[in-house]
């Protein structure tokens, strides 16, 4: 038999986990769980969280089990284009993957079930679409017992959309540190005393930090008490209303306005759009990876013409202008996320491997890298061998940019530093570049000193 | 019933002391849509 290999993230929940075996994804359901699976499936929960596309659809399947001796089904589930993770999303994104998990919640209560955990890794973004993809998440309600999920909910959707809203939107990086989402206590102190005017706010941040404090003594059982199924919708509602108080602020950024203050010469820009879409056109790929994508204005092209795009910026409030423009056009292909290139998100959690490095969800079919290399090579001193390298390890072919010196942006990064880049000129990049990549194409962008690439990365031999 | 991640005491007995208002917050606003939306309806 072939081998199979469970996932680094899949090994809390004692029901089940996911596992790889040639390729394929499987996600075994354990006999422990076997009352709880049947009842979603065969209770009405499961086909109506279908119906709301609200859940990811799987099959069960005959392969054989990771681990037979404790398995009762295995299930083949769709496939999501691109795994993302919550510090990679905007406000929006986080948002709203906070109300899908209370969508999910009150439909679970209508047919007698309940999330056991609400962890904001179990969202995951198809387009501008959240979907819950832990099939294994529920469970038999039992009448009179609070929600076991409500303290992830809090930590892992209400801390840091708090934060978010009210003090930094920089402050979701937040949840790359704290796996199990923001420490309450830690989000409370944080927090302006205004958000102590809010009653969601003060009952289930700032009240839920200090009852987290005086948490009882290891010795005392458990608090016990019954929770009338009233009451909690009633704070299921209030939580509900709570995130969606919280609102982004929309601010200008470096960023968020770049077309409309740059001086990109308008036949410079459409000729780049023609050209960018013509090499999209002779690749074909399926999945797209566009570095510094701003607000997205490259990554559509690629998503238009049918390949899922990951569209990365650095900057978050053009990735919150980016999200909700795929919201308006409910765009299943184009997922905006916020990314910094220079340090992009690492391996995490146990062994390294809970959550995955940007590298390791790669390569991309296509990496398009427009206005993006000057930024690298000048503004953070990375030499160009070094991001053809990266360039290489992300993506089998690659769209590139090269704007000169002379050019007003390469300037404006130039004109309070010494210009230690003599290194930085069209003859050393194509050098560099040859290394990892066959140089297909070599087009110069009219009205403007900026050339475009089309390469192909060399295979290992 | 124990969970197999710890849903933590405090955030369970904070549950438990908001729950009656909360809830009867719900019913409160549940009563008012439907006396809401029967007035603009009819």
């Amino acid at each position: 038999m072939s081998s199979s290999t469970p996932l680094g993230a899949s090994f809390r929940d004692p029901s089940g986990f996911v596992f790889r075996r040639e390729g394929r994804l499987f996600r075994q359901v354990n006999q422990e769980y076997r009352g709880h699976y049947d009842r979603l499936m065969q209770g009405g929960l499961y086909d109506a969280l279908l119906t709301d596309r609200l859940l990811i659809p799987h099959e069960e399947v005959t392969d054989p089990p990771h681990r037979s001796e404790i398995a009762y089904k295995v299930l083949r589930p769709d496939l999501i284009p691109f795994i993302s993770y919550p510090y990679e999303w905007c406000f929006g994104q986080l948002k709203a993957a906070a109300l899908t998990t209370l969508a999910i919640q009150k439909r679970a209560l209508e047919h007698d079930m309940s999330l056991k955990d609400a962890s904001a890794f179990n969202i995951q973004f198809v387009g501008h679409r959240p979907v819950f993809i832990d099939t294994l998440s529920f469970e038999s309600f039992q009448e009179g017992a609070p929600w076991i999920g409500y303290r992830q909910f809090c930590q892992h959707f209400l801390a840091p959309l708090a934060l978010m809203a009210m003090v930094d939107i920089r402050l979701g990086k937040l949840s790359r540190v704290h796996l199990d989402g923001v420490p309450l206590d830690l989000a409370s102190h944080l927090l302006p005393f205004k958000s102590r005017l809010r009653l969601g706010l003060l009952l289930h941040l700032h009240w839920h930090a200090r009852a987290q404090g005086s948490g009882g003594k290891p010795e005392e059982t458990p608090p016990s008490g019954f929770v009338k199924r009233r009451s909690l919708l009633g704070i299921l509602d209030s939580l509900e209303s709570t995130v969606n108080g919280l609102r982004y602020r929309s601010g200008r950024t470096e960023w968020s306005d770049y077309y409309e203050t740059h001086s990109y010469a308008p036949e410079a820009l459409a000729h780049k759009s023609r050209l960018v879409d013509a090499f999209i056109d002779r690749v074909a790929p399926q999945v797209v990876w566009d570095l510094g994508a701003n607000t997205g204005v490259f990554s559509r092209l690629a998503a238009r013409r049918g390949a899922f795009t990951a569209s990365f910026d650095v900057d978050a409030a053009c990735v919150e202008a980016s999200y909700q423009e795929s919201v308006q056009q409910k765009d299943e292909r184009l997922l905006p996320l916020i990314l910094d290139v220079t340090n992009p998100s690492p391996g995490l959690g146990w062994s390294h491997q809970e959550r995955m490095a940007l590298m390791e969800r790669g390569p991309a079919d296509l990496v398009l890298a427009l206005g993006l290399v000057h930024h690298l090579a000048i503004g953070a001193n990375l030499p160009l061998e070094h991001i053809a390298r990266f360039l290489a390890a992300i993506g089998r072919t690659l769209v590139l940019e090269f704007i000169p010196k002379d050019d007003v942006q390469v300037r404006r990064l130039l004109r309070t530093r010494r210009d230690i880049f003599s290194c930085y000129t069209q003859v050393q990049l194509e050098e560099y570049f040859a290394l990892y990549f066959t140089i297909k194409e070599i087009v110069p962008i009219e009205k403007s000193g900026r050339i475009l690439y089309l390469m192909v990365r060399r295979e290992p031999p | 019933m124990l969970a197999y991640l710890d849903p933590g005491a405090g955030s369970m007995a904070l549950q438990m002391s908001i729950a009656g208002v909360l809830g009867l917050l719900y019913l409160v606003k549940n009563y008012w849509r439907q006396l809401r939306s029967k007035q603009s309806g009819g």
